[in-house]
């Protein structure tokens, strides 16, 4: 029975990578946040043609539609931090011309045991020629994504959904939610942020002697909360710092802003579509970056 | 030290090859023990010395209790069973203690709450209480006996406190079950069917179906279940009871794989719970182990159902609460325990009504239902803080309309499926003797389950049992 087991796996797998091999393109198979962090990393590592901008987040950036910024790639990874994307980055075959640095959350510790998943040569190469192993591939993901698209596909010929500026969660939990940021954001966690800078420093010298150009942007963040005093220490921290330095440019936040959030920080559909707007015609104005 | 990480493979594959090679055949059991401390000590070499310590006075009381003068055995027996009582107390439910009645943020409640949690000191102490009850009533002396020099009695007691594969998330042993088998092991008989079987499924409900879950689930936490759908909050209710027994069965296949490896039998873990159609079933068939181990050294001796209706609903509930504070050091988990004393006591109070006569087949499907909700209901207290758990059922209620997370739901179902055709198969082939004819295809089942392995693995999280 061992013998037969063991004949079987080697076929299944044979097979299934024979499958992926013909029914090539880029489907949405994530399952969860993680392993959609992990198969973005992959995507990019492995792509065929190098990616000329790169964005690197969290999960405010995340929300942004990267769709409609041609050339970008985003590293914007729910649950972790820029620097997590910087080391995604470096641990590739080629610098991009440009990094936009998301600058929320910019001070989180280095996730190791993400970035350790891109560690092993043997493991890279062999995702590389057996894309059954790649996240992207695994086959509850491929199953997940076609019951999605037959459920959706009766959805098609519905009229073009209006997205309208609101939050569909209840008031009470949403003010809950925001009371506890803004208590969070009323104290200033000065070692956190000084000494993620001293790192993201360190990194932001390495991709510029790699000849990257690196650009700063702030999410915006619910009106209640973005001039509380830890998300000014950190807009303040981030231009003391940069501010003037060759191959750096901001993206400062729009001076007009009615963006609503989900939960203090994250914003809604709406939002993020105006954002990304605005994000946008900043990447397409001359001297944005020095 | 995870049971899927590469360097449980290594310290595997190594403790394999000098097992059995013959040159070392008379220090097999030695061997063992060695591998066991190395893989203990990885995680936390410093705790090391308390699972010495813990072995040492085991091995130390017990054997007073067989060779000393018999006016001490009590002594001994009581001895064995308070130290080993006050390593857990002290360990695991300090933190308890000072959240309850100290100030946490300074003096003795901070110390007591900055005590670190020895990883499996709920299973090692509890076996030895077993060793030491079992010696002092002599119950079993037809099976098994400490005789011989003290050096034999250290070694085979280090060994059953050590043996790595349930070492650190049982099965509880129990000590006349297990020492009869330590003796010289041979290559030639290991049974390697018996052994791939239950690594292959093991490994496939942990690192597939468990690991994946977990990531799902996780949104069952606060604050994020507040925005999530009825529906949403339902299914991820439904997958954390897939994914528990997916990981505890998981890890205990595994740790039966590992043991026959060796030419040892531990006990069978889980017996398909989720089929139960009474509560009083659902404890003959989840966690065994612990719940033979309460039933005999706790509920037995409190007097069972031995002395009248009302005591025994009282010994139910009590054992059970137990049962439920051993599992955690929160008062939600006594909780737990409680919810289950209580439905064991009112069934038994039923019973008493009904009769044993036999129900019907749809009846016996809604009790299976019914038992199925409760069991499901009650993990929300593994998952979640007494106060969130309210929360979680508020919003089950209040959240109809808010908009359904599709994909999570899907991947929770497509996760849950193995767990629930795991219990279908055993319920068509034992009690419906349905598929009797395909057994000779076994072979596609398990060649598939490795196929998934290789690539639908999550990313490794701890067993959820090593926090006990």
């Amino acid at each position: 029975m061992i013998r037969k087991s063991i004949i079987t796996c080697v076929g299944c797998f044979v097979v299934y990578n024979l499958f992926l091999f013909v029914s090539r393109g880029e489907k949405k198979t994530g399952q969860y946040q993680y392993q959609e962090n992990i198969i973005k990393a992959e995507r990019y590592l492995y792509a065929a043609k190098p990616y000329r901008c790169v964005m690197t987040g969290s999960s405010l950036s995340d929300k942004m539609l990267v769709d409609s910024l041609p050339g970008m790639y985003s590293l914007s990874l729910p649950g972790l931090h820029p620097l997590d994307g910087i080391r995604i980055i470096e641990s590739g075959k080629y610098f991009p011309d440009t990094v936009f640095i998301e600058t929320n959350f910019f001070f989180g510790p280095e996730d190791k045991s993400f970035t350790g998943h891109f560690d092993s040569k043997i493991k890279n190469t062999l995702k590389r020629k057996l894309p059954a192993l790649l996240e992207s591939n695994q086959p509850v993901g491929i199953a997940r994504y076609f019951i999605g698209s037959f459920f959706h596909q009766e959805k098609k010929g519905s009229n073009a959904r209006v997205l309208k500026n609101e939050i569909n969660i209840p008031e009470s939990v949403f003010s809950r939610l925001l009371r506890g940021k803004a208590e969070a954001y009323q104290v200033i966690d000065s070692a956190a942020v000084d000494s993620g800078l001293s790192v993201l420093s360190a990194e932001v010298n390495t991709l510029i002697s790699h000849g990257c150009k690196v650009c700063f942007f702030e999410m915006p963040i619910s009106p209640e909360l973005e001039d509380l005093p830890m998300p000014v220490y950190v807009r303040q921290s981030i231009e003391k710092r940069f501010d003037g330095m060759a191959n750096v440019g901001f993206i400062r936040l729009p001076a007009s802003r009615d963006y609503k959030t989900l939960d203090g920080i994250h914003l809604n559909e709406y939002g993020a579509r105006e954002y990304t707007r605005y994000f946008k015609s900043e990447v397409m104005r001359p001297g944005v970056i020095k | 030290m995870l049971f899927n990480s590469l360097e449980f493979i290594i310290l595997l594959v190594i403790t394999f090859f000098f097992y059995y090679l013959p040159l070392l055949s008379r220090v097999q059991v030695p061997v063992l023990i060695l591998s066991s401390l190395c893989f203990y000590a990885y995680g936390q070499p410093i705790l090391l010395l308390l699972l010495l310590f813990s072995a040492a006075i085991n091995i130390f009381t017990s054997y007073k209790v067989v060779t000393g003068s018999p006016n001490r055995r009590k002594f001994y027996v009581t001895m064995g069973v308070v130290v080993n009582l006050s390593i857990l107390a002290c360990f695991k439910y300090s933190p308890l203690f000072a959240k309850t009645l100290l100030d946490t943020s300074q003096g003795l409640g901070h110390f007591l709450l900055m005590m670190p949690l020895p990883i499996g000191i709920s299973f090692y102490t509890f076996e030895g209480i077993s060793l030491l009850v079992d010696v002092y009533s002599n119950k079993h002396r037809d099976s098994f006996a400490i005789k011989g020099p003290v050096k034999k009695h250290i070694i085979n007691t280090l060994f059953f406190i050590s043996f790595f594969p349930h070492l650190i998330a049982g099965p509880i042993l129990k000590a006349y079950q297990f020492y009869p088998q330590i003796g010289r092991k041979y290559l030639k008989d290991v049974d390697w069917e018996y052994v791939a079987k239950k690594l292959i499924m093991g490994y496939f409900l942990k690192m597939v179906v468990a690991d994946s879950l977990s990531n799902l689930t996780f949104w069952m936490a606060s604050p994020y279940f507040e925005v999530q759908s009825s529906l949403t909050l339902l299914t991820m209710l439904f997958g954390y009871s897939c994914q528990i027994f997916a990981d505890f069965a998981g890890y205990s296949l595994i740790a039966l794989g590992l043991a026959a490896m060796f030419g040892y039998s531990l006990m069978d873990n889980f017996n398909f719970p989720y089929i139960s159609t009474s509560f009083s079933e659902f404890w003959r068939r989840w966690h065994i182990s612990l719940s033979t181990f309460l039933k005999e050294y706790l509920y037995i001796p409190l007097g069972g159902n031995r002395k009248g209706n009302v005591r025994t609903y009282i010994n139910l509930l009590l054992t059970m609460v137990l049962g439920g504070l051993w599992h955690g050091a929160a008062w939600s988990y006594a909780v737990w325990g409680a919810f289950h004393g209580g439905a064991l006591a009112i069934e038994r109070f039923a019973q008493n009504f009904t009769g044993s006569k036999e129900p019907g087949r749809l009846r016996t499907f809604f009790k299976g239902l019914m038992v199925f909700c409760f069991v499901s209901l009650a993990w929300l207290l593994f998952k979640l803080p007494f106060e969130h758990v309210v929360q979680y059922l508020r919003a089950i209620g209040t959240n109809i309309h808010v908009k359904n997370e599709s994909t999570l739901i899907i991947c929770l179902l497509l996760y849950s499926i193995p767990v629930v055709l795991y219990h279908l198969n055993y319920v068509l082939s034992t009690q419906w003797k349905v598929h009797d004819r395909f057994r000779t295809y076994r072979y596609l089942a398990y060649g598939f389950l490795l196929f998934m392995i290789i690539v639908n693995s999550g990313p490794s999280g701890a067993f959820i049992y090593f926090q006990f």
